[in-house]
């Protein structure tokens, strides 16, 4: 009897009937602990991005060519062996570029860190 | 649940910073539904549903540049777990798939009539073609409009509802063909 009933309450499916039985009855997936972790261990490998590696050929390049010509002028300046406000005012400014690109490589690595931290 | 902005937050984060950690958020934001509907799909399959759904997330990341935001980021998932499933048919198409009844063991009343409704769902979902259950278990379990569908699937709005209503009536036969 339970049966013919049931069989003709799906006689006449409706939107509404079905949508409640996927509500209640739908099957729910096992629990999957390490779900997202295989997913992120499966993503590919990163990929270095050639901007950035433009960037910072540049600033090594930079770092380089500001030494070499703080070297070149400490020597020059050596040889003459006067110091004028000019050779001050050029030191200050070799350091400050030398800073700065020394800045501008180690940062990113050092916020990365911190946020990690 | 993730509001569109922390969404779109996230996945810009992908996109430009290449930061897995947001990628691991949008996973464990969307793979309990998208676990759920696979499961549905594949008829109670877990390793299945599982390659599937891990071979979603795999792809929507490879291709997390292509997403335009014009629909929301479930939308895409499911479009790709879509073909996915598709994908993993035509390769266990000379194997067919396992699709035997999931039964549970019943301790009280209550979970003897979810057992049974749970039952129904299989009889009627594996009296349809792989496209109908999808169509069906996107529109009736996951609640999907038929615009998303439209976007998930790829298929006209009347192709769609005539495949639901279809899809309804076989389903249908299917139960009362059982309970006889």
């Amino acid at each position: 009897m339970n049966e013919i009933i049931h069989s003709k309450e799906y006689e006449e499916i409706t939107d509404d009937k079905l949508r409640n039985l996927f509500h209640t009855g739908a099957l729910q997936a096992p629990p999957s602990p390490w779900f997202t972790q295989n997913v992120l261990h499966r993503l590919p490998d990163r990929k270095r991005r050639v901007a950035s590696f433009i960037e910072y050929a540049l600033y090594i390049i930079g770092i380089i060519a500001t030494v070499i010509y703080t070297t070149i002028y400490v020597i020059n300046t050596l040889k003459s062996s006067v110091v004028t406000v000019n050779d001050v005012i050029t030191y200050t400014i070799l350091v400050a570029l030398f800073v700065s690109l020394c800045y501008m490589v180690i940062a990113p690595f050092v916020r990365r860190d911190i946020q990690k931290a | 649940m993730l509001s569109k902005l922390e969404e779109i937050s996230l996945i810009a984060k992908c996109v430009a910073a290449d930061d897995r950690r947001a990628f691991g958020r949008l996973v464990e934001e969307y793979s309990p539904g998208l676990r759920r509907f696979v499961f549905n799909l594949t008829m109670g399959n877990a390793s299945l549903t599982d390659d599937i759904a891990q071979e979603t997330f795999i792809k929507a990341y490879g291709a997390i540049r292509s997403f335009k935001g014009a629909s929301r980021f479930s939308t895409w998932l499911y479009a790709i777990a879509c073909r996915e499933y598709a994908n993993a048919l035509r390769r266990r198409s000379e194997l067919p798939m396992e699709e035997s009844l999931v039964y549970t063991t019943a301790d009280s009343a209550n979970d003897a009539h979810l057992a049974e409704m749970r039952h129904d769902i299989q009889v009627g979902l594996r009296a349809l073609s792989p496209a109908e259950r999808t169509l069906i278990v996107l529109f009736y379990l996951e609640d999907k409009p038929i615009k998303d569908i439209m976007r998930i699937t790829n298929m006209p709005e009347g192709t769609i509802k005539s495949y639901l209503s279809r899809a309804k009536t076989k389903m249908a036969k299917a139960l009362s063909d059982r309970n006889i």
